[in-house]
C-alpha cells in the first residue's frame, strides 16, 4: 500500500520533457496575431462583395415591381444581420479573460455556449427563413417572362433543395451542435460545482 | 524596436523558468504527451499576448498558473471525449509499452485522468509543489475550503493508485 507521498515521489521521477523552444512559441504567437487580422479583413472583403452585388443587381436592373426592391433589401439585410451575429459570436470568444479566476471563465464560456444554441436554433430558423422569404419575392419578377412549364420545374427543385437542406443536412448538422453544445454547458456547470 | 527585444527576453526568461512544470500539469490534465504539448504551446502564446495587462499584483508564476489551468478548463470544449477512456485500457497499455519507473509515472498520469477536472488541476499542482496559498489565488478558492478539497483529493488518488497497481 503506497500513501500519497509514495505517489508525489512517482510525479518527481518524471524525466524533464522536450518542450517546444521559446522562439517557436513566439514566432506562433506572432502569426496568430497576423492571422486574425488576416480572417477579419477577408470576412469584411466577402461581405462587400456580396452586399456590392446585391445592390448592383438592385440598381442596375430595372425592375417593375417594388416588390422585387423589397426582396434584394430583405436578403441584404438577413445577409447583414446573420454576418454581425456571428462577428458578435467571434467577439465573444474572443473577449474570454483569461487573467480572471476560473469560475468567471467558465461563466463566460457557458455564456458564450447558451447564445450558440440560440444561433444553432432561432438565428439558423430566422435566417433560412428571411432568406428564402427575400429570394421568392425576388424571383416573382424574374421569372415573369419565363414559360410556365419552366417556373414550375424552377419552383419545385428550389423549394425540394431548400427543404433538403434545411431538414435533412441542417437539421442532423442542428442536432449534433445542440448536443455539443449542451454537453458542454452540463460540463462547466460541474467544473463550476466543483470550484465552489 | 527595444520594446519588443524586451518583451522576447522576458518571455524567453520566464518560459525557461516555467514551462517543465506547465508542461507537467497539463500531462496531468490530459493524460497524453501531444495534447499536452499543445496545451503549452496554447498557455504560452496567451501568455505573451497578455504580458501587458501583468501588473505585477502577484508573482508571475501565479499569473502563468492561472492562465495555464483557465486553458485547461477552456479546453473541456474539444476534447472531453478523449479524456474518457477507461482505466482498464490505460492500464494494459502502460504495462506493455514502459519501463518500470515509465510503468509508475504513466499510472500515475492515468489515476489522475480519473479525477474531476478542477481536482485533475487541483492535485497536479500540489504535485508540482506550489504552495496551497498560490493555489488558491489560481483557482480563487478560499485557503479553508481548498485544503479541504486537497485532503479529498489526495484520498482519492491514493485509493485508486493502489487500487490498479494490483492490476
Amino acid at each position: 500500500m503506497k500513501d500519497f507521498e509514495d505517489i508525489a515521489s512517482v510525479w518527481n521521477l518524471q524525466h524533464t520533457h522536450e518542450v517546444p523552444k521559446a522562439s517557436d512559441i513566439i514566432y506562433e504567437a506572432k502569426a496568430i496575431g497576423k492571422k486574425m487580422i488576416r480572417q477579419i479583413m477577408i470576412q469584411i472583403a466577402t461581405l462587400v462583395v456580396t452586399v456590392a452585388v446585391i445592390a448592383y443587381i438592385a440598381i442596375a436592373i430595372d425592375f417593375k415591381s417594388v416588390w422585387t426592391y423589397v426582396g434584394c433589401g430583405i436578403v441584404l439585410l438577413t445577409i447583414l444581420a446573420f454576418v454581425g451575429i456571428r462577428f458578435y459570436q467571434s467577439q465573444q470568444m474572443r473577449r474570454i479573460d483569461f487573467l480572471k479566476s476560473p469560475i468567471t471563465v467558465i461563466g463566460q464560456l457557458e455564456t458564450y455556449y447558451k447564445f450558440q444554441q440560440f444561433v444553432a436554433t432561432k438565428v439558423m430558423l430566422g435566417y433560412f427563413i428571411w432568406l428564402n422569404v427575400g429570394m421568392i419575392l425576388y424571383m416573382v419578377e424574374v421569372m415573369k417572362p419565363m414559360p410556365n412549364w419552366a417556373i414550375v420545374i424552377f419552383l419545385i427543385f428550389y423549394l425540394a433543395w431548400m427543404l433538403f437542406s434545411y431538414y435533412v443536412i441542417g437539421k442532423k448538422q442542428k442536432q449534433k451542435e445542440y448536443a455539443n453544445t449542451k454537453a458542454m454547458i452540463k460540463g462547466l456547470r460541474q467544473i463550476q460545482d466543483q470550484l465552489i | 524596436m527595444k520594446d519588443i527585444h524586451a518583451k522576447e527576453y522576458r518571455f524567453e526568461t520566464d518560459y525557461a523558468a516555467y514551462s517543465q512544470h506547465v508542461f507537467r500539469l497539463c500531462l496531468g490534465y490530459v493524460g497524453n504527451a501531444a495534447e499536452a504539448e499543445d496545451l503549452l504551446q496554447e498557455i504560452f502564446v496567451k501568455v505573451w499576448q497578455n504580458y501587458d495587462q501583468f501588473r505585477g499584483d502577484s508573482q508571475v508564476g501565479t499569473w502563468i498558473y492561472r492562465i495555464a489551468v483557465n486553458t485547461c478548463l477552456y479546453k473541456i470544449r474539444s476534447s472531453k471525449s478523449s479524456l474518457m477512456q477507461t482505466i482498464k485500457d490505460n492500464v494494459e497499455d502502460v504495462s506493455e509499452n514502459y519501463s518500470e519507473k515509465e510503468q509508475q509515472t504513466q499510472l500515475l498520469y492515468k489515476c489522475i485522468e480519473q479525477l474531476p477536472d478542477s481536482e485533475r488541476l487541483i492535485i497536479t499542482m500540489v504535485l508540482e509543489d506550489i504552495s496551497y496559498p498560490e493555489i488558491a489565488k489560481i483557482t480563487d478558492i478560499t485557503e479553508a475550503n481548498l485544503r479541504v478539497k486537497i485532503h479529498r483529493i489526495k484520498q482519492k488518488l491514493t485509493d485508486l493508485y493502489n487500487r490498479y497497481e494490483r492490476f
